[in-house]
């Protein structure tokens, strides 16, 4: 085997799956912090890139766009729960899951009205000319994302191990009711947990837009990978999802350069069900939100 | 009470069975007069009881269109969905002549439907179409699959069709305003013969659009001693495409042709760059437009793409055509706030033909389309000349098609700082 | 048991409403287009009436179930015109294929929870549909299956839409009534055990996981039928048709409909239907807006349901019943069929 070859396809995984990495995280913060699976994670990233985008065309530099956009998007998030999670808050799983696809279906169309349909590009963060390495190509806004990737990573450990807030809310997580009776509110984690999630999509969608140009459709295959990668990474474990994604990208990467560009997503599923079938049954946890 | 219900069920079943015949003449009484196409009765009839249709099927009489009626003529296209790209400007570019044709004094009334690239819906709309709406012609219906669907309700009722992807068959009232992809396969062929290339990678978008291009191309690179030494495919929603182009090179080939809408072309001139890679790349005919151009940016620049007369105006010799296209061009940009490219030729030439022949007195759909095929001299449009007969629904020559490739230094700027530039063409 | 009546019990009275109504609809709207909308509402109602059974009663997720049509459909077009079968056979064989796929499918997925259910519907979905383009030289790819003839039993071709009408809806009613024996016999009892919670049924002894299965392979059944029917209707299929928007879509038909009693499976459908064929045109002309409006109506109708009616719009019908049911209050007897 070609070694560059082969190199090259690994690179392409590892970078794939930090993008499936990022998208990820949203979806477990999410669901560790109300036991709803938010199918509109994707239209955050999406979100998230596409005002990126329209205030860097409208002559904003490139810092104040991101942060701007991060801020939007969160209060896309934060809104998005106020008014249709938390009315909601003691609905059924299924009923919460058909409002997040309820949510996502709205989002997209509003940015479809709002954007249009043609695709559109944000300039790489930093000069593009991409760095060989044994032959194979890393494009340099792939170490950005990784980087960002380990960066919020880091935030995250920090938030959790070591603030008063992070503290709050694995107790949230981890029994909700002893949570509000040592006089958390709840009702406002499951806000944060929207915010919070929003505001990595944002991040995700604003360092994949370089690459990949933003559509308004771009939320729904990323959104699929990051759920598929939390499922992978065990539901409610960050560095788990971390992992599975990353394993993701490999698997679609290797799949398809080795056997056939034809059938590597579908070859990609099935190793994912095949892995939830044998692997997952007796790791269910009970977590925020599950009814026995 | 189970089997009384069973009785009831089977009762009615026999009842409306029955009923059937009676149906069909109570439907063709009530259906509104004017109705040109054909059986808007009892439904669909191929082969089966033409003999019940009878009632409304002289429908040459009665046409819709005495001064004060407007002629309706329905578009199908994709405004929404994934093949936007395509069915946007092929609706808008049959806005556009309806407009024209109204300024020439015609009474036309064009009604534009959405199908959302779904075929189902697309089925739906044209049953619509002809059955409320009573209109005279079909357009549409930017996807070859979807007009291949539409195809089958334009058949069964007889019905025209402006057909504007390359569909493989066309049939009676059937018509085609699209060169077909053996003629846009044939150029690329010429193309790389020109140039002495020999041996060509290829990579299409897994959808019915991307799948569609390497069978013609086959054909053409065989006569001409041209092999494909690689084939790839990706998830047209794909983010990246890096490991099918790895793949590619590995092969050596001496050029690349891609064949996939937007944003996947795209995606591909940028890993494509990325990869270092610069063999000659040559996209089809679904991105010679200022989107792709945005998408692709400076570094995509040199990046050629099979389009047409239309968007290279400025590079053609002084001629009756330029001129044309060149007015088409910025009055369409003007309309509709976007460049125009090659699919808003294609519904507006096919609505220019059912002008001809409205202006040769004809209103009906019958009378159009006999027109159409046995009397109608060779239309000149813009992609191209017509000479529709009835042994060829889809005459349309290779005139009107260019290489082209994307230029931070055209003499015409789609974007803010890219265009189009002329490389060959007929 | 609660008070007012049995939870779960499904009423036979709709049919006195329903059949009149088939009746007399064509005859009230007899332009092909019309009927053919309500044809199309026949076709999903066929695979919601299953869905109901199994997301309503059985309280399993199915994020895939386009994947059963579209093996329903590619398997008549595919026996039909490449092997020259008739359309019945087509069709019954379509429907072992879909049952057996199911078994195979559900024996693995059923064992898992929820999310893991739903994700793994869909990745089914997402597969069957990679299968369907990929593997061209059967199924011709993405550009779609062309020329599959029309309905055929007994030498005699159904050709006009009214034939499908009536076809279609005698369909429905038959399974709407098996569906009823299901859901009011001992099984629907086990089913609404097994959906308000497995443990406590479990402990009763009785065998969930092979109820469930056998509920998924019905459900998987009914919408392969419906693939077929849809097959030899429109003659012409593509993969994208049975893509994860359309069991998307059927989510929303089951949500907007709501499960218990089954006929939400048929309010479901007509609402979602009727919504993109005749408000998003009437919207778009009264706003001028363009055709994004129904992609944000819809999203939008979604939450509302799920918020305000999350049993769907079927709930909103015991508005409608008098208060006669009060004569089951107390203790519950054995379920009293219609006699």
């Amino acid at each position: 085997m070609d070694t560059a070859v082969l190199l090259q396809f690994i690179i392409t995984g590892i970078s794939v799956g930090c993008v499936y990495a990022l998208i990820a995280i949203g979806f477990v913060t999410i669901y560790n912090i109300t036991g709803i699976i938010n199918f509109a994670q994707g239209e955050f990233v999406m979100i998230g890139a596409m005002t990126c985008i329209t205030f860097y065309q409208m002559g904003w530099g490139m810092l104040p766009s991101i942060v701007c956009a991060i801020i939007v998007t969160s209060l896309v998030g934060g809104v998005m729960e106020l008014s249709t999670i938390r009315p909601a808050r003691n609905a059924s799983f299924i009923t919460l899951l058909i409002i997040t696809i309820g949510a996502s279906t709205l989002l997209r169309g509003l940015a479809l009205w709002i954007w249009g349909d043609f695709p559109k590009a944000l300039p790489a963060f930093s000069a593009s000319k991409p760095l060989l390495l044994g032959g194979a190509v890393i494009v340099p806004q792939y170490l950005w994302i990784f980087g960002i990737l380990i960066i919020m990573l880091a935030l995250l450990y920090l938030f959790f191990e070591k603030t008063v807030m992070g503290a709050a809310v694995k107790a949230c997580v981890i029994n909700p009711r002893a949570a509000q009776l040592m006089g958390i509110n709840t009702r406002k984690m499951s806000t944060f947990a929207f915010v919070a999630s929003a505001a990595i999509g944002a991040i995700a969608g604003i360092v994949i837009a370089p690459i990949t140009s933003g559509t308004y459709e771009m939320g729904v295959l990323l959104g699929l990978k990051g759920f598929v990668a939390m499922v992978l990474g065990g539901m409610t474990s960050i560095p788990g999802a971390v992992i599975g994604a990353v394993a993701l990208g490999l698997i679609e990467s290797l799949v398809g350069g080795y056997f056939s560009t034809k059938f590597s997503d579908a070859i990609s599923f099935l190793i994912l069900i095949i892995t939830l079938v044998f692997f997952r049954n007796s790791l269910f946890g009970t977590t925020a939100g599950k009814r026995v | 009470m189970r089997k009384v219900l069973s009785i009831l069920l089977i009762a009615l079943l026999v009842f409306a069975l029955a009923a059937c015949g009676n149906n069909n003449s109570n439907n063709s009484g009530q259906s509104s007069g004017g109705t040109t196409s054909g059986t808007s009765g009892g439904g669909g009839t191929s082969g089966g009881s033409s003999g019940g249709s009878s009632g409304n099927g002289s429908s040459s009489g009665s046409g819709s269109s005495t001064s004060g009626e407007p002629i309706k003529i329905g578009v199908i296209s994709a405004y929404t969905g994934g093949a936007v790209g395509i069915g946007k400007p092929a609706g808008d570019g049959a806005k556009l002549a309806a407009k024209h044709l109204r300024e020439q004094g015609l009474n036309i009334e064009l009604i534009v439907e959405d199908y959302e690239t779904n075929d189902t819906k697309a089925v739906s709309l044209a049953k619509k179409l002809i059955s409320e709406d009573k209109v005279v012609a079909l357009a549409g219906a930017a996807q070859v699959s979807t007009t291949m669907a539409v195809r089958e309700v334009a058949l069964e009722n007889n019905m025209i069709l402006l057909a504007n992807p390359p569909i493989p068959q066309f049939g009676d009232h059937i018509y085609g305003f699209n060169q077909g992809n053996d003629k846009v396969t044939q150029l690329i062929v010429d193309y790389l013969k020109a140039n002495n290339i020999t041996k060509v990678g290829w990579i299409n978008a897994r959808d019915a659009y991307g799948q569609d291009g390497l069978p013609y191309f086959e054909k053409a690179a065989e006569t001409a001693g041209i092999q494909v030494v690689a084939h790839e495919e990706f998830d047209a929603t794909a983010t990246d495409m890096t490991v099918q182009l790895t793949k590619i090179r590995s092969a050596n080939p001496e050029a690349l042709i891609v064949w996939s809408r937007s944003p996947g072309a795209g995606i591909v001139v940028k890993n494509f760059v990325q990869l270092g890679m610069n063999i000659p790349m040559i996209h089809s005919n679904a991105v010679a437009n200022a989107g792709f151009l945005e998408q692709i940016g400076p570094e995509g620049a040199g990046t050629m793409v099979v389009g047409d007369k239309l968007t290279v105006y400025h590079d053609l010799p002084d001629s009756d055509l330029r001129k044309r296209l060149e007015n088409f061009a910025k009055e369409y940009e003007q309309e509709f706030g976007y460049g125009a490219s090659t699919m808003s030729m294609q519904l507006y030439d096919g609505l220019m033909v059912i002008g001809e022949a409205i202006k040769a007195g004809h209103t009906t759909t019958e009378a159009i389309s006999n027109y159409i095929v046995n009397e109608m001299p060779p239309y000149h449009g813009l992609q191209g000349v017509y000479d529709f007969s009835p042994d060829d629904h889809a005459p349309l020559d290779a005139s009107g098609l260019a290489i082209i490739k994307a230029s931070t230094n055209a003499k015409v700027n789609a974007t803010e700082n890219m265009g189009w530039e002329l490389v060959m063409t007929y | 048991m609660r008070g007012l009546h049995i939870p779960g019990y499904s009423s036979y009275k709709a049919l006195y409403f329903l059949i009149p109504l088939l009746i007399i609809l064509p005859i009230l709207f007899p332009s092909n287009y019309m009927i053919s909308v309500f044809t199309q509402i026949g076709i999903f109602s066929i695979v919601t009436l299953g869905l109901v059974l199994l997301m309503g009663y059985a309280g399993q997720i199915s994020l895939g179930h386009a994947a059963f049509m579209g093996i329903g459909a590619y398997s008549s077009a595919i026996l039909t015109v490449t092997y020259g079968m008739p359309v019945w056979l087509g069709i019954v064989l379509g429907m072992l294929i879909s049952a057996a796929i199911a078994y195979i499918v559900g024996s693995q997925t059923l064992k898992l929870r929820e999310h893991f259910l739903a994700l793994a519907t869909l990745g089914f979905n997402i597969i069957v549909y990679i299968v369907l383009v990929g593997y061209g030289e059967l199924t011709k790819g993405a550009s779609g299956f062309l020329g599959i003839p029309k309905f055929q039993l007994f030498g005699f071709a159904l050709t006009k839409e009214i034939h499908y009408y009536i076809l279609i809806w005698v369909i429905v009613l038959l399974l709407a009534i098996i569906s009823l024996n299901i859901v009011n016999s001992h099984i629907g009892r086990v089913l609404r055990g097994i959906h308000d919670s497995e443990i406590a049924t479990q402990s009763l002894g009785v065998n969930i996981a092979r109820y469930k299965l056998n509920i998924f392979v019905i459900s998987a059944v009914y919408a392969s039928l419906a693939g077929s029917l849809y097959a030899h209707y429109i003659n012409f299929i593509a993969p994208a048709t049975f893509n994860i928007s359309t069991s998307i879509e059927l989510l929303l038909m089951v949500a907007v409909g709501g499960s218990q009693p089954i006929w939400g499976a048929l309010i479901g459908s007509t609402i979602v239907i009727s919504l993109s064929e005749f408000i998003t045109p009437l919207l778009t002309k009264a706003l001028g807006a363009k055709s994004e409006v129904k992609i944000v109506l819809f999203g939008a109708l979604l939450i509302l349901v799920m918020m305000y009616i999350p049993k769907g719009f079927v709930s909103l019908l015991k508005y409608l019943v008098p208060a006669k049911k009060q004569k089951y209050s107390g203790l519950a007897t054995t379920n009293k069929t219609e006699k």
